[in-house]
């Protein structure tokens, strides 16, 4: 039972949460475009994720707030808090609304959105084919 | 593709060392059935399973990484989960086919 | 090769296009202005663009040889045309100089009608770019349907 759920099903449950996230503060963008003094904002978490999940070329780093990610994921450091309790930042941009970039931001978020759902589901149907398979 | 080829083979394999088995029944029929599918058939089929298992390796970093945000050639990753997908199903009919063809000749009475 | 380069470029390139409407529009406004707020009559205004990469040069994009060769545009600044103005005799305007010329833009309202017309296409291209990128995109998903 360990390892029925691998790793990649666990960081694509948290990304899909973090990508709604996204979503809503680009809506929340777009709704401000014509608002005085709104900075736009936006949400950050690849690079943290990258960088924690070892896949990018940085060498290990050291944790210096419980809250950051651990700069090392092993496989049984994911049930710990380590992925769960992440929280990405909300970056605060310069000075106006760009409609075509907010726009393009919130095309791209939907299209891996639906990526990663159908991943999810192709997964699950996976592992109920292998159960049904083995019973028999 | 690979993965069929390997998967046919295998079975192809059991199925020639069933017929040996089933000819060789006229002579000694408990060793000949014991001893005959252990050899090429167990290699073969511990083989095909090692492929599946790092196909799956790999759909599972190419995902980590597609999520991550690193990665974005989409359809790379859909032709790595179809692939993966579909090695498991045959593996497991496969499977399924050998356990059926070996309860098969463990019925067989004289 | 990055997918997603090709939404960016797109939205850059909505962008500037949006940019030379504005100064269109100021253009078309501003035909028979005499009085700016620099002194003399209002100059007609046009947009350069300049190709520029699109992400940062330390974005992680960047790494790949192919992905350095995307180049998104930007507006470099707006330029005055260095037309000269066109004086017409009129006496009794307030802004004649002393021969009772007057000196009006040389803004000519087809030309900027035409222009117009060509920045919205480019406008829509630029949406259809993106929209097809988008149905790649899904048609690509459907491979694992």
């Amino acid at each position: 039972m360990k390892a029925l759920f691998e790793d990649h099903i666990l960081v694509t449950e948290k990304v899909l949460d973090l990508r709604l996230q996204r979503q809503n503060v680009v809506m929340s963008n777009i709704a401000n475009v014509t608002t005085r003094n709104y900075k736009p904002r936006k949400l950050a978490f690849e690079e943290d994720l990258q960088s924690a999940l070892r896949l990018d070329a940085r060498g290990k780093m050291a944790r210096t707030d419980p809250k950051h990610l651990p700069s090392e994921f092993d496989v049984s450091g994911f049930k710990g808090k380590g992925l769960t309790d992440y929280k990405p930042r909300v970056v605060y941009g310069e000075d106006v609304v760009d409609l075509d970039k907010e726009m393009g931001a919130m095309a791209k978020n939907t299209l891996m959105y639906n990526a990663l759902t159908d991943i999810m589901s192709k997964n699950f149907t996976g592992l109920q084919t292998a159960i049904q398979e083995g019973s028999k | 593709m690979i993965v069929k080829s390997v998967a046919m083979q295998a079975y192809q394999n059991a199925l020639k060392l069933q017929h040996n088995a089933q000819s060789k029944i006229g002579a000694n029929f408990k060793s000949s059935a014991a001893a005959a599918p252990q050899g090429g058939f167990m290699d073969a089929l511990k083989g095909n399973l090692e492929k599946v298992n790092d196909m799956q390796n790999s759909k599972s970093e190419l995902v980590t990484s597609f999520a991550a945000g690193k990665e974005q050639n989409v359809h790379e990753l859909m032709i790595s989960l179809q692939k993966a997908g579909l090695a498991m199903s045959m593996t497991s009919a496969v499977r399924s086919k050998i356990m059926a063809s070996y309860q098969e000749l463990t019925k067989m009475q004289f | 090769m990055d997918f997603m380069s090709a939404l960016d470029i797109s939205a850059s390139g909505m962008k500037a296009q949006r940019t030379y409407m504005n100064v269109i529009s100021m253009n078309l406004a501003n035909v028979k202005t005499t009085r700016t707020s620099e002194g003399g009559p209002y100059r007609r205004k046009s947009v350069a663009f300049a190709s520029t990469p699109i992400y940062n040069p330390f974005d992680k994009a960047m790494e790949d040889a192919e992905t350095r060769e995307l180049k998104g545009v930007t507006v470099r600044g707006i330029v005055t045309d260095k037309r000269p103005m066109k004086k017409v005799h009129e006496p009794g305007h307030p802004d004649a100089d002393k021969e009772g010329f007057v000196s009006y833009p040389d803004i000519n309202v087809v030309e900027e009608m035409a222009n117009m017309i060509t920045t919205m296409r480019s406008y829509e291209a630029n949406v259809q770019a993106i929209q097809d990128t988008k149905a790649m995109f899904n048609k690509a998903l459907q491979i694992a349907r």
